[in-house]
């Protein structure tokens, strides 16, 4: 008898709602921190081949337009979402244009119009700092184009303004480029990017800057566990 | 059989007793995540009758509320002279480094910066076309916000005494300012520091 009463208390406090919302809330963290492909791997493992016309298949599957892209970058691109596909990478971007620039030209966000080009990219190799840069840019994308209650951009405000900014180069933005004072800017794109990139080890900001070369990829350092939890919750 | 009984009675207190515990601690649980979940200013707002009711994020009459009823009313965090002879007082913001400010000359108020939430079940979640619709085109738009960003607008209507700061892509507000009328030159003069001169995104160049 006491068995049974001592199972039937187990299953009352298992089912219990606390119980029950601390459960889900793991579920969502291991879904958030482990893009499809390997989170920590670059994420380019397990992705099958892009086959045909790469450029259609990423409008057909992700609902973004890549104009002017070679195959290999097609293909990178293919890699990158893929990756990220159990995120909400993918969603937020849907419907995004990316424009070509040339193999070594400038990269930035111009604007949110759907139909028009909203980032221009340059296709840099390797695969790894390509994807980082496109990642960074289209982050800029999305803090910019989608409203704050998918974007998070008070809490990653809030989480700048507590933990500082994430990379060596949002703490420098005015530095680097003199006038202009985005940090704040800066730390969401490099925020974005970081946590898609977790072993990326790259920089956006401009080698002319004196940045760190190769710096560690921030998340990994355990300071900013107030920006990974906004990564997460976006992503 | 009596025993048995027994033993199935008592075992009953118990789990009634811990049904009840794991309840109590439930409950409590609750009350703390709601009590976190609510700012000081938002709590005296639904308690303090509103003194305008124009927006949901206003809190005074410009000319007219007095600087002794604003720190009645509000949780000061701090008040500061500005350089224009008047007394910035500031009240908790949704935005940890950009509060709410009433700024007195004289005692009275003379200008307001008014946050706005951004989730749109909160009241006061502001569109910008609502506001276009009602107030008409703004005397000026300007691009460029140095606190929100470059893809940040300002919409001024000097003449009426309120600008506004959105995102024009997600049709947000994230601010509102009420100050007596001005010219729009006054008012980028006076009110315009936030006004970025040169609005432009960061680019990635590979060659510097």
């Amino acid at each position: 008898m006491k068995i049974v009463l001592f199972l039937f208390f187990l299953l009352v406090v298992f089912s219990s709602p606390a119980f029950a919302q601390e459960a889900q809330s793991n579920i969502e963290r291991i879904k958030f921190g482990n893009p499809a492909g390997g989170f920590g791997t670059g994420g380019t493992s397990n992705i099958p081949k892009a086959t045909g016309d790469i450029r259609q298949g990423l409008i057909d599957s992700f609902g973004i337009t890549l104009n002017g892209f070679d195959n290999e970058h097609l293909q990178w691109f293919w890699n990158l979402f893929w990756s990220t596909s159990n995120t909400n990478f993918p969603k937020l971007t849907s419907g995004i244009t990316i424009q070509a620039n040339g193999y070594s030209g400038i990269s930035e966000m111009i604007g949110c119009s759907p139909g028009f080009v909203n980032v221009n990219l340059g296709q840099y190799s390797p695969e790894a700092f390509f994807k980082f840069i496109a990642t960074h840019e289209i982050g800029h994308y999305i803090q910019a184009c989608k409203p704050a209650n998918e974007t998070k951009i008070v809490e990653q405000r809030n989480a700048h303004d507590s933990e500082g900014a994430l990379s060596e180069y949002a703490s420098n933005t005015a530095r680097c480029f003199p006038g202009w004072n985005n940090n704040y800017n800066e730390d969401y794109a490099d925020m974005i990017a970081y946590y898609l990139h977790p072993s990326a080890g790259l920089s956006s900001g401009p080698s002319s800057c004196g940045l760190t070369n190769n710096p560690q990829n921030p998340f990994s350092t355990g300071k900013f566990p107030l920006h990974l939890s906004i990564a997460e919750e976006i992503l | 059989m009596i025993r048995i009984t027994k033993i199935t009675i008592a075992s009953l207190v118990v789990l009634f007793a811990l049904l009840l515990f794991i309840g109590l601690v439930f409950l409590r649980f609750n009350i703390r995540e709601k009590e976190t979940n609510t700012t000081p200013e938002i709590e005296s707002s639904k308690t303090l009758p509103q003194i305008t009711q124009t927006s949901p994020v206003k809190r005074t009459v410009i000319g007219v509320t007095t600087e002794e009823e604003v720190k009645k009313r509000y949780q000061i965090i701090s008040s500061t002279s500005n350089n224009k002879g008047g007394i910035d007082h500031r009240i908790n913001s949704i935005w940890k480094s950009r509060p709410n400010i009433i700024e007195t000359t004289s005692g009275i108020v003379s200008f307001e910066r008014a946050l706005a939430p951004l989730n749109p079940n909160e009241p006061g979640f502001s569109k910008i076309s609502t506001y276009l619709s009602s107030l008409g085109e703004p005397e000026e738009r300007i691009n460029g916000s140095l606190y929100y960003g470059p893809f940040a607008s300002v919409y001024v209507y000097a003449s009426k005494g309120v600008s506004f700061v959105g995102n024009p892509n997600t049709d947000e507000i994230y601010e509102f300012q009420y100050f007596n009328p001005i010219s729009v030159d006054e008012y980028k003069k006076v009110y315009g520091q936030d006004i970025d001169p040169n609005p432009q995104q960061h680019r990635f160049d590979p060659n510097n």
